[in-house]
């Protein structure tokens, strides 16, 4: 009875996504240590992650402009403060929908990111089940800070993200990028990720997202594998 | 900034506009609602001459076909006489045919029948651009715009190829997805060569393809070799075609894509001739042409066959012998009986009425007894019976006696 329920739901599940022969996932991984719970100075919210709570929607928002793009993709959020943990999997962009987050604790950004690339790897897999060609997926990490976790386990993320960057089949060729707002250790984040972190000047968080938006958007509109062009950093008031 | 219109001589105002994009942004016009002019954010002398060759030779499409292009029909000029953009008309209340074909998206009265009156219109489009010595380039599915009636639009039309007795205007953009073998596999920039017709019928085989079989890519596939899957571009160049029916490669068909063989057998043939066929010679590609025709066949098949015998005509008996001839033969011993003279009709329904009659006279069969034993067990006197016995009276003989004695 419950193999032929399984087989059932199996079924209804292929219906639903199997429409798309393709897919695009990107997680997001968002710092809410302790130090998000900062006041910002010239601002209606009182603190930064207040900041972060209102601009998230500005991912979906942007992103179901483009009909194309928005039947493509797939987000998933994790969040690292004081623990990991994975907020929502992978979801078309029409469902997402985050809670209300909450800055505390430390800040264990290496388990972040082992924690997204292990996503990446389930989502990858569950794409090959379905016969889905996959794009080069997207790691998008937020942070604000400085990692608290050990040398040995930020070595092993540094050698993830070489490896993800640096894999021969585009279509797991993970990218990976950092955003340093005001605060951040710059340093360590070009020590970590290959490409050279994105610098958010201020707190403009909705800036940041659309800058992920518009650049997903480019990306869904490529092969999956071909090298894309990215929109330029500084109109979203960002620099390199 | 004041526009004027080239060929109409007048001032035109145009407001703000209702989609912005790359190569330039699309306004209304005031006063003119069937029509939409686009303005360059870069406009050059070659994109001036390239509108002017289009506007001297406008593709037309006969036979009443519901398709329209945005084709340019005036050119924008500014008061110093700079050509900026052009007006052309508008394609309105029509959506992409991306949308039509991906499922999740699709509306929901958009049946096969509207599928394949759609892929005929489209192939229509192509033809017509074709005859006239044009060639779209990049064919995709956010180029072309259906309507609810199946109507197509072809959009974006200033990219196409565009061939002057001095010079060829090159179509600058393409779409992998769309691109044929040859192209991918040169890996040329797309601006750098000439496009052919046959580029072309690639493209509108995988759209053709994609209408037709839920949205997936003819070349979107369940990867059964070792590693990794390659990506699509590397299946499209390598020529594995997983619905091929000689092994091409590590492919097999999308385990989620409709059944190759619920297509009607003439489509079925021109795909394996554009996917197979014209991997390695472009020349076997089926053009606009044939697509039309086919479909056209593919519409009227489709309109023959019952409703209620549609399902298993395409998805299980199709390509077998006996499920067709099965399925003709209602309609084939109709036409059979339509060739049947009057005269036969009523000789035979005359020898039916005599043969009913004669039913009626012959003795009735045993069981008739039972349900009335009042005659049987109590036969009467004061008639004369053929034989005294109510078993070896007939029916009629005997309901004619009751009725007598009820009279009494």
């Amino acid at each position: 009875m419950t193999a032929e329920l399984r087989k059932l739901k199996e079924l209804a599940s292929r219906r639903h996504t199997g429409s798309s022969d393709r897919e695009l996932g990107c997680v997001q991984l968002l710092d809410i240590s302790g130090s998000m719970g900062e006041p910002v100075p010239e601002s209606e919210h009182p603190s930064k992650i207040e900041e972060l709570n209102g601009a998230a929607s500005t991912l979906p928002q942007e992103i179901l402009k483009d009909q194309y793009a928005a039947g493509l993709l797939r987000i998933a959020t994790i969040t690292f403060g004081g623990e990991v943990k994975v907020v929502q999997g992978f979801v078309p962009v029409d469902k997402f929908q985050l809670p209300t987050l909450e800055a505390k604790g430390h800040t264990p950004m290496a388990e972040g990111i082992l924690r997204a690339y292990a996503l990446h790897e389930e989502g990858l897999a569950r794409a090959e089940k379905r016969d889905q060609d996959t794009y080069g997926p997207w790691i998008f990490m937020v942070t604000d800070g400085q990692p608290t976790d050990s040398a040995e386990l930020l070595e092993k993320a540094r050698r993830r993200i070489r490896q993800g960057e640096e894999d021969p089949n585009s279509a797991r060729r993970i990218a990976f990028f950092a955003v340093g707002v005001e605060g951040a250790d710059m340093e360590q984040l070009a020590h970590l990720s290959v490409r050279p972190p994105l610098k958010l000047k201020g707190y403009d968080y909705r800036k940041m997202f659309a800058w992920l938006a518009e650049s997903l958007k480019q990306v869904s509109r490529s092969q999956p594998g071909d090298r894309v062009k990215l929109p330029n950093t500084k109109r979203y008031d960002m620099e390199l | 900034m004041r526009f004027f219109l080239e060929r109409k001589g007048t001032e035109t105002s145009l407001l703000p506009p209702i989609s912005q994009g790359g190569e330039g942004s699309i306004h209304p016009i005031t006063g003119e609602p069937g029509l939409v002019a686009k303005v360059f954010t870069q406009p050059s002398r070659e994109r001036a001459e390239k509108l002017k060759a289009m506007m001297d030779d406008p593709p037309i499409v006969s036979g009443g076909t519901p398709v329209l292009f945005a084709w340019p029909l005036d050119r924008l000029m500014t008061a110093s006489g700079e050509c900026v953009g052009y007006v052309m008309p508008y394609a309105k209340d029509k959506v992409t045919l991306s949308t039509v074909y991906d499922t999740s998206t699709r509306p929901r009265w958009a049946d096969h029948a509207f599928l394949l009156l759609t892929a005929k219109n489209v192939a229509v489009a192509v033809s017509a651009l074709h005859r006239h010595g044009y060639v779209v380039g990049d064919l995709k599915g956010e180029n072309i715009l259906v309507g609810p009636d199946a109507s197509v639009a072809v959009v974006d039309t200033d990219s196409v190829q565009v061939r002057t007795a001095q010079r060829v205007f090159r179509c600058e953009v393409g779409t992998d997805d769309f691109m044929p073998p040859e192209i991918l596999q040169a890996g040329l920039v797309y601006r750098d060569f000439d496009r052919h017709p046959h580029h072309d019928c690639f493209g509108l085989g995988v759209l053709i393809f994609r209408l037709l079989m839920d949205g997936n890519h003819p070349f979107a596939a369940r990867y059964i070799g070792s590693g990794a899957r390659p990506p699509i571009k590397e299946r499209i160049i390598q020529g594995h075609w997983p619905y091929s029916n000689n092994r091409t490669g590590p492919v097999l068909p999308r385990r989620q894509a409709p059944p190759f063989k619920s297509l009607s057998s003439h489509i079925q043939r021109l795909m394996r001739d554009c996917f197979e066929a014209g991997h390695k010679n472009p020349a076997n590609r089926p053009t606009a042409d044939q697509w039309v025709q086919v479909l056209d066949q593919a519409e009227e098949e489709w309109k023959k066959v019952g409703t209620r015998l549609r399902f298993f005509y395409y998805r299980a008996l199709n390509f077998q012998a006996w499920g067709q001839s099965l399925l003709t033969v209602p309609e084939r011993l109709r036409s059979a009986l339509t060739r049947v003279p009057r005269k036969v009709w009523i000789t035979v329904a005359c020898v039916l009425a005599i043969l009913l009659l004669l039913f009626a006279l012959v003795r009735w069969p045993r069981s008739t007894e039972s349900v009335r034993p009042g005659e049987t067990g109590a036969p009467t006197t004061h008639r004369s019976e053929p034989k005294g016995e109510g078993e070896e009276t007939p029916w009629l003989w005997q309901e004619a006696q009751r009725l007598n004695r009820l009279k009494k």
